[in-house]
């Protein structure tokens, strides 16, 4: 089987979960037989091919766009790279990949490929939603334009893989697609990445919650500075905040937490490398992710994995497979800072759910992910 | 003999209290609406038509005979709520055919405190309610879901009942049958009665279950089941809630009843209480039980309120705050204190209902989780602790 597969990122030239989706998909689907041919827009520096089986064909997008410097690039030169992208996927595509079995889309960035090239090979469309324009902008002011684009692409895909049910549900909600054409596929972790950890330690009295990921509206930032308001204001002694990683809100943030009185409490680590992101996990004691929208929350496993008690709210996807984590309301201040200070009180708690959290997450391979993913691809093509 | 009987019990159920809640009256970390509502729609679907059900019987059959237990905490909500059922019930408890039997008032896990003091109180303050209420002094005690152990038996046997209902699991009783009477461990004066856990929960359990080899289940099906059964006595206990609760009106359980009686003494069966069955059975073996054995889940032990270490220090902390509610002697402290023992609250901690037994545990729990049960009780518990300093 041969797979023509229009990405966006790929390690190390990346801005969020997509590039490490795409790396572990296809080194998962090379070792089950299939072969690629990977399209990714072109770097500074450029990506060797993994070998004859997988060849990573860099398109050239509009010179002097950074298009992985999310924070720097203005939206519409941003815009304006992904629709030339798309164009010149078309063209490269159509003269280097013949042969291919079948096509798969990630995201509104590359589907406009994708409907195309579906048009003129005829082969099956695979169309992977990591997430939607209603997740990324927490449905306040979706790009209507996007959203039309996001419906076209689901619209002529042979098959749509969703992160979770909850974007299932919001795809057939929101979008009106036959339940029976979506398919739901979860990430996984690679749990290697956290081998050479120190087992955690649950005794200690003092403790530090964690805020990592984007720190973008999605993911409810300002609730979680609320959150830490809420925790000092009932005299809470030994907690401490940290909020790990960058993102639009990082500025509005810290001037929130200042006028909250509590800037001497939480910090703000901005931009951190792979190795500050892992150490983050081991040195805090609680994972709180206030989002208002997450298809699904690779961070959430990583976090549980590491053995830190998690509380998650309603709207993150992948709390509806696990069991052994706190589920509240995203808005719900009071709710959120009273887990907190019990898991503060009760290493018990801290403990327990930690433990079986860790066990609980295991499960979430990337073999499994390539496994149900290559059952897609079967099913596009019986 | 067939030998009836019920469990009637609901616990008085806390109400979402965050860390900084402090009450302000004894009920105040109890969901007291959500207490009213279970037990409303309980005692519709349940109590009153069950009851009703069981003076017509005993009208029409003479020999028919169940007994019952009522926990403290049961009486205390019927009081409340609904006082009128509290009525249909005295008026059934003043037949003799009816036994009530012996428990702790607070349906806790008080019988398995190293000190067994709080456990002998608890006894008295059930026995006290069930004579002003009913007008009777149980003689047959039955501990909190039928927990039991060598340590315990000595409590109840000390406080002059002379029998004593467990679950008769095979862990016991090796080869041994459930259907005769035994004594405990190097204990004499008290025998012990056992359940016959295939025949009880092929009610209480399977009755509906269309999965189930033997389903539909009828009254003489069973009744035939019953009469073949060998040895001394077929021991019954179940939920009351069985009839109309966990399995509804519209499975048939209200006509499976209805005709039992009936067809039993055609069948030449007899009705018998716990207390008859001590008076005219002599036992016929010992039971060793070191372990503490009950009639919850499959491993039929205490793990479904002491398997994971959140249980455990809820449970080592409520016991050794003794000393401080005493000492401060305020009664609405100690009924707070009380109230928090109540073995209910432990099983929704419980975090064996991922691997398995899920139905049960989940059916039972007015959490989503076991760490929300574990959240709210430590909350209530702090709360009692700042009014004793």
């Amino acid at each position: 089987m041969k797979c023509g597969m229009v990405g966006w990122e790929f390690p190390p030239f990346r801005a969020g979960g997509l590039g490490v989706h795409c790396l572990e998909l296809t080194r998962g689907l090379l070792s089950r037989g299939v072969t690629i041919d990977f399209y990714m827009p072109k770097t500074a520096d450029r990506i060797k091919s993994p070998g004859e089986k997988m060849r990573i064909l860099q398109v050239p997008v509009l010179k002097d766009v950074g298009i992985y410097e999310r924070e720097k690039i203005n939206l519409k030169d941003f815009f304006d790279a992904v629709h030339y992208y798309n164009l010149r996927t078309v063209d490269l595509f159509s003269e280097e990949s013949e042969d291919i079995d079948l096509i798969h889309c990630h995201d509104w960035i590359t589907v406009k490929a994708g409907i195309e090239l579906k048009r003129r090979s005829g082969k099956p469309l695979i169309f992977t939603v990591h997430s939607t324009e209603y997740d990324r902008s927490a449905n306040f002011f979706p790009m209507k334009w996007v959203i039309k684009i996001e419906e076209e692409g689901m619209e002529n895909a042979d098959l749509i893989i969703a992160v979770s049910h909850r974007t299932k549900k919001l795809i057939h909600d929101r979008y009106e697609i036959p339940d029976d054409k979506i398919k739901v596929v979860e990430n996984g972790v690679d749990f290697g990445k956290f081998w050479w950890h120190r087992k955690r330690n649950y005794s200690q009295k003092n403790c530090k919650v964690l805020f990592l990921g984007r720190v973008t509206r999605q993911k409810g930032p300002d609730f979680f500075v609320r959150v830490a308001k809420r925790i000092v204001e009932m005299g809470t002694q030994g907690c401490d905040f940290l909020v790990c990683g960058a993102g639009e809100m990082i500025e509005g943030c810290k001037s929130l937490a200042g006028e909250l009185g509590i800037a001497d409490r939480i910090k703000f680590t901005g931009e951190v490398s792979e190795e500050e992101l892992i150490s983050a996990y081991y040195n805090t004691d609680i994972y709180l992710l206030p989002a208002l929208s997450e298809p699904f929350g690779i961070t959430v496993i990583e976090a549980m994995a590491t053995g830190l008690p998690t509380i998650i709210s309603k709207d993150t996807g992948v709390g509806e497979s696990l069991k052994h984590c706190l589920e509240c309301d995203y808005w719900d201040i009071d709710e959120m800072a009273d887990y907190i200070i019990t898991l503060l009180n009760h290493r018990i708690l801290r403990e327990t759910m930690g433990r079986n959290g860790a066990r609980e997450v295991m499960r979430f391979t990337w073999g499994r992910t390539c496994d149900e993913t290559l059952r897609v691809y079967q099913e596009a093509l019986s | 003999m067939i030998c009836f009987y019920f469990q009637v019990h609901q616990p008085i159920r806390l109400k979402r209290t965050r860390s900084w809640d402090r009450a302000a009256d004894t009920y105040g970390h109890f969901d007291m609406d959500k207490n009213k509502e279970i037990f409303d729609r309980v005692s519709d679907k349940c109590y009153f038509p069950t009851t009703s059900l069981i003076q017509d019987l005993m009208d029409e059959h003479k020999e028919f005979k169940v007994s019952f237990s009522f926990s403290g905490i049961w009486i205390e909500q019927c009081k409340l709520f609904r006082p009128e059922l509290l009525d249909l019930f005295k008026d059934l408890c003043k037949r003799k055919e009816v036994e009530l039997l012996g428990e702790t008032y607070y349906h806790s896990l008080s019988g398995l405190y190293d000190e067994q003091d709080e456990f002998a109180e608890q006894i008295e303050l059930h026995r006290k309610t069930i004579s002003e209420v009913f007008g009777r002094s149980p003689e047959v005690f039955r501990n909190t879901e039928l927990i039991y152990d060598n340590r315990l038996v000595r409590t109840v046997k000390e406080k002059g009942f002379k029998g004593i209902l467990t679950e008769g699991t095979e862990r016991i009783l090796g080869w041994r049958s459930p259907n005769y009477l035994y004594k405990p461990f190097h204990l004499d004066g008290i025998s012990v009665l056992l359940k016959n856990y295939k025949l009880s929960d092929d009610v209480a359990f399977r009755f509906s279950n269309w999965e189930w080899g033997e389903y539909p289940l009828t009254a003489d099906k069973y009744v035939d089941w019953l009469s073949k059964a060998p040895g001394d006595c077929v021991n019954l206990f179940m939920d009351y809630e069985t009839f109309g609760e966990h399995q509804w009106k519209e499975t048939g359980i209200f006509e499976f009843l209805k005709r039992l009686p009936g067809y039993a003494l055609e069948k030449n069966l007899s009705f018998s209480t716990p207390s008859e069955l001590v008076e005219n059975f002599e036992p016929v073996g010992t039971i060793d039980v070191p372990l503490a054995i009950s009639w919850a889940d499959i491993e039929r032990d205490v793990s479904a309120w002491l398997d994971n270490e959140m249980q455990q220090e809820c449970f080592n902390e409520i016991r050794d705050l003794k000393r401080k509610v005493k000492e401060k002697g305020d009664d609405d402290l100690i009924h707070f204190w009380r109230l928090l023992q109540t073995s209910d609250h432990f099983y929704y901690m419980s975090t064996k209902w991922y691997e398995g037994d899920q139905d049960i545990h989940t059916y039972f729990n007015p959490y989503r989780s076991p760490y929300m049960g574990f959240i709210n009780y430590v909350n209530a518990l702090a709360d009692l602790k700042s009014k004793l300093n």
